[in-house]
């Protein structure tokens, strides 16, 4: 399953021909959003694959604590076992699409266990995206928690 | 004769001036260029908050610039502007700066320190930010900024 979804991933970031070079800015939103959804699948069924292909090798990471992180920091925290996210829900996003870079606003709540417990966060984020030979790949994201 | 010399000293200068502008824009966009210049542009937001210089941060902001403050709370520009002088906010200093340039624009990751008083109380706020900067109309502004406090 996991392979069969790292494959779909692929398939939606890499463009059809006829649209390289010519994509419009709405296409581009709406491809982002969904690359948004695949993320938070992909953390929810820590499919390290399907993140590896959405996020560039120099890509920053701020966690909601103010952890720094670098790609592969990231990634080993997202598979770390002491951490199970069962469900990341996001409220409505916006993109800023400036040709080949795009800069996503949202809120989205996770709901999981951290070494047994169970916690609930809110967090909103910006995550910034760029576009490389025809892909979009996240370089930047941070959270932050919303004050209840 | 003269208007032929006239003529090929206007080219030369021509060619001298775009010779010029295109060092310039290489420089903007070389990786030291880059990083100097929005470091620079970084210690100036942070002072232009700190002594509440409202002028100063709207040539630095662009105007569909976003930011996301430490407490999750989102503001456009205009709020940002507005709220810049009611701020209790007495100092920012920032450190520990990285950045990565992507074309015409360069992601920042640092630390910050801010120092202020509220509701007569001083209190220091130590954060992790990321800013989003891009180079349009001949010069840097940031289109993105989130603030995270770092657990301690």
């Amino acid at each position: 399953m996991k392979k069969l979804f790292s494959v779909l991933l692929l398939l939606l970031i890499v463009p059809r021909t006829h649209a390289q070079g010519a994509v419009p800015t709405q296409a581009d939103e709406s491809r982002i959003l969904t690359l948004e959804l695949a993320w938070n699948q992909a953390v929810q069924g820590k499919d390290a694959k399907a993140l590896e292909i959405l996020i560039a090798p120099e890509m920053v990471y701020v966690e909601y604590d103010g952890t720094l992180m670098n790609r592969s920091e990231y990634l080993a925290s997202v598979a770390a076992r002491s951490v199970h996210a069962e469900q990341i829900l996001c409220e409505p996003m916006t993109v800023r699409v400036y040709g080949p870079i795009a800069v996503v606003n949202g809120v989205y709540r996770e709901t999981g266990a951290k070494s047994g417990k169970p916690y609930s966060h809110r967090e909103r984020f910006t995550d910034t995206w760029v576009r490389r030979e025809g892909r979009w790949l996240c370089v930047a994201s941070q959270s932050t928690l919303i004050a209840r | 004769m003269k208007s032929y010399v006239a003529s090929v000293g206007a080219c030369l200068l021509m060619v001298f001036a775009m010779a010029l502008l295109s060092l310039r824009a290489q420089d903007e966009f070389s990786d030291s260029g880059a990083r100097s210049k929005i470091f620079a542009l970084e210690n100036a937001w942070s002072q232009a908050s700190g002594i509440k210089d409202v002028k100063a941060m709207d040539r630095l902001l662009d105007s569909a610039f976003i930011y996301v403050d430490f407490d999750g709370r989102l503001m456009t520009k205009a709020e940002v502007l507005a709220n810049v002088e009611l701020a209790s906010v007495q100092q920012v200093v920032t450190e520990a700066m990285t950045a990565s340039l992507h074309g015409n624009t360069v992601v920042v990751t640092g630390i910050f320190r801010m120092k202020g008083m509220e509701g007569g109380k001083p209190y220091l706020r130590r954060g992790r930010f990321i800013d989003v900067w891009m180079y349009k109309n001949g010069s840097w502004v940031a289109i993105s900024s989130q603030g995270t406090l770092i657990a301690r």
